[in-house]
């Protein structure tokens, strides 16, 4: 059981679970609405999704090579991340607004509100949202192997990673199915808007540091002692202090992955994240309160209205 | 504790939030020196830039601009050169002698690249840190290549076509077959030498060895560390936090103004 297994391992696990989570979303959706003939295509763009990975690691690996290819790289990360953080944050509105509009009907209601234009949207979601998970593991593969994507590809622990992370995954989904679309929709949507919040930071940070934009306070605060976020910052902080943090660099740069976290982010990067939670809470919440039918004529009691949904699980709509 | 705070269905009291988040940043505003990994341009390398900037200011005689440019990159040095050539730059400002600080510069930068290439025959496997590695020894080259191009243009375009064969040397693993060139370590070791013995030629060096101070070279993960310091002159500096609460203003207000 090798570290590089170990790294191999968490990485796939960490973007596949990110990935599946927003397709699950999607397709979750799609099922509870009783259209689930367009899964199909969905899962269509996830798979093109994963070739189009494989072609941007053959790009780096082979075309970009020289020394004035190198920076490159990092204009395509900070581009992938905030269009991510974009795409993600359009979601939770869109995820909002569904919600909404359950206020208590009856799921199989709902055929209305799927366009063709919908589909596409979801489709061309799906397929950007795993796009950006395959780029980001064929990064992590180069930085983790030295250079030697195929090492990491090949090996047990991105397939273990992969198994784990669709495992989870599934139990997850198959479990809400129990759930009312409304609750689903929150928990999920708040994970999303955590991911969302990291990407739009992590994107700031790269800007930072290439100095695309600049800072007024490069280091608002230092954790590293704690929780360093990437194993060369532990290695650093070693050799200035003598002794180790608290928490290994490896789990650091999982949660960075995850959620974006920075153990010495900007100001900027602070008030941006503080600031997008915010900003998000205001506006989902002000649309509601504005676009809210009038509740009273529709808001079944809370009787127990079973329903069969497409999986054949009973459902409570409370 | 923030999902609770976006979707907790109660009444959240906005006031009450934004006095939270502003108890939260005054606590932490302290600011911090340290170094930290950096997203940065792997192809850069901080001394190289410190070292034009450094010209920039000694050009209009500014002597404390350059110094506090100097000090920037200071500590990076002193952990991997050693204290004497910190010593010899400092001397040499504390005269004002613009001469002395330029030459001890240039040394201290071709000392950077022979730690560089070092580095990377030290551990000849990593191809992508040594990649790295190798792109900072280049962009350290660039910075000192107008000069020699000036006086030697032949040898400037040996050291340049040794870069490009390096990097050639360095190989690739290819994906699956594809694109897979073999490293050759002999083929890198004479690119290196020739790089180094034009350098120590033309600055007039008696030895490129790097006086090790805190690591042997081995350590060198080529990592550039964010900067810590912040110049609240430059206009640039301010933007992307206006920015940023111009957006959080703006969302507030609006969302009043609806209501």
């Amino acid at each position: 059981m090798s570290s590089l297994e170990i790294q191999a391992l968490l990485i796939t696990f960490r973007e596949v679970l990110e990935a599946l989570l927003i397709v699950g979303i999607i397709t979750t959706y799609l099922k509870r609405i009783k259209r689930p003939e367009f899964t199909k295509y969905v899962w269509l763009g996830v798979g093109l999704a994963v070739l189009a990975s494989f072609g941007a690691a053959l790009l780096f690996q082979v075309v970009f090579t020289g020394f004035a290819a190198m920076g490159s790289e990092m204009y395509l990360k900070i581009s992938i991340m905030l269009i991510s953080s974009v795409l993600l944050t359009q979601m939770v509105f869109w995820m909002a607004k569904h919600s909404r509009n359950m206020k208590g009907e009856m799921e199989s209601k709902l055929d209305g509100f799927l366009t063709t234009g919908n589909v596409v949207g979801m489709v061309i979601h799906s397929f950007l949202v795993v796009l950006r998970e395959g780029i980001e593991t064929v990064f992590f593969f180069a930085a983790i192997t030295g250079g030697n994507i195929e090492k990491a590809i090949t090996g047990w622990g991105a397939i273990s990673g992969v198994l784990i992370a669709v495992t989870i995954s599934y139990f997850f989904f198959k479990g809400t199915m129990r759930v009312p679309l409304k609750t689903f929709f929150k928990v999920t949507g708040a994970f999303i808007v955590i991911v969302a919040a990291g990407l739009l930071v992590q994107g700031i940070s790269m800007m930072q540091d290439l100095k695309i934009i600049g800072s007024v306070m490069p280091h608002a605060y230092n954790l590293t002692a704690f929780l360093p976020e990437h194993p060369i910052d532990y290695a650093h902080y070693i050799r200035d202090n003598g002794v180790a943090p608290l928490m290994s660099g490896e789990i650091g740069i999982f949660f960075k992955a995850l959620f974006g976290y920075s153990s010495m982010p900007s100001i900027e990067e602070v008030v941006a994240y503080i600031g997008y939670f915010v900003v998000i809470y205001l506006l989902v919440k002000h649309n509601g309160k504005e676009k809210v039918q009038k509740p009273t004529s529709q808001k079944t009691s809370t009787a127990n209205a079973y329903q069969k949904n497409s999986a054949g699980v009973s459902t409570i709509n409370t | 504790m923030i999902m609770i705070i976006i979707y907790d269905e109660g009444k959240m009291n906005m006031r009450v939030l934004l006095q939270t988040m502003l108890l939260v940043l005054l606590t932490i505003s302290i600011p911090i020196e340290a170094m930290a990994y950096s997203y940065g341009d792997p192809s850069e390398e901080q001394v190289a830039i410190a070292y034009e900037e450094m010209m920039g200011y000694l050009n209009n005689d500014d002597y404390d601009k350059a110094r506090e440019m100097f000090n920037t990159v200071k500590e990076e040095i002193q952990l991997h050169m050693g204290n004497e050539v910190v010593a010899n730059v400092e001397e040499a400002f504390d005269a004002e002698d613009k001469e002395s600080i330029i030459n001890h510069m240039q040394t201290i930068l071709v000392l950077n690249i022979s730690r560089r290439l070092g580095a990377i025959e030290k551990k000849f496997d990593d191809v992508d840190k040594n990649k790295v590695l190798l792109a900072k020894a280049n962009a350290t080259y660039k910075v000192l290549s107008p000069n020699v191009q000036n006086e030697k243009p032949e040898t400037n375009s040996k050291i340049k076509e040794e870069f490009e064969n390096a990097l050639k040397a360095l190989g690739n693993p290819g994906l699956f077959g594809v694109g897979e060139k073999e490293a050759d370590f002999e083929g890198y070791k004479e690119s290196k030498e020739v790089i180094l013995n034009e350098l120590k030629q033309y600055f007039d060096l008696e030895s490129v060895e790097v006086g090790h101070y805190a690591n042997d070279g081995t350590s060198d993960d080529g990592q550039n560390s964010t900067q810590s310091w912040t110049d609240y002159a430059q206009l640039k500096n301010w933007v992307p936090m206006i920015v940023i609460a111009v957006i959080i203003i703006g969302v507030v207000f609006y969302v009043r103004r609806r209501r």
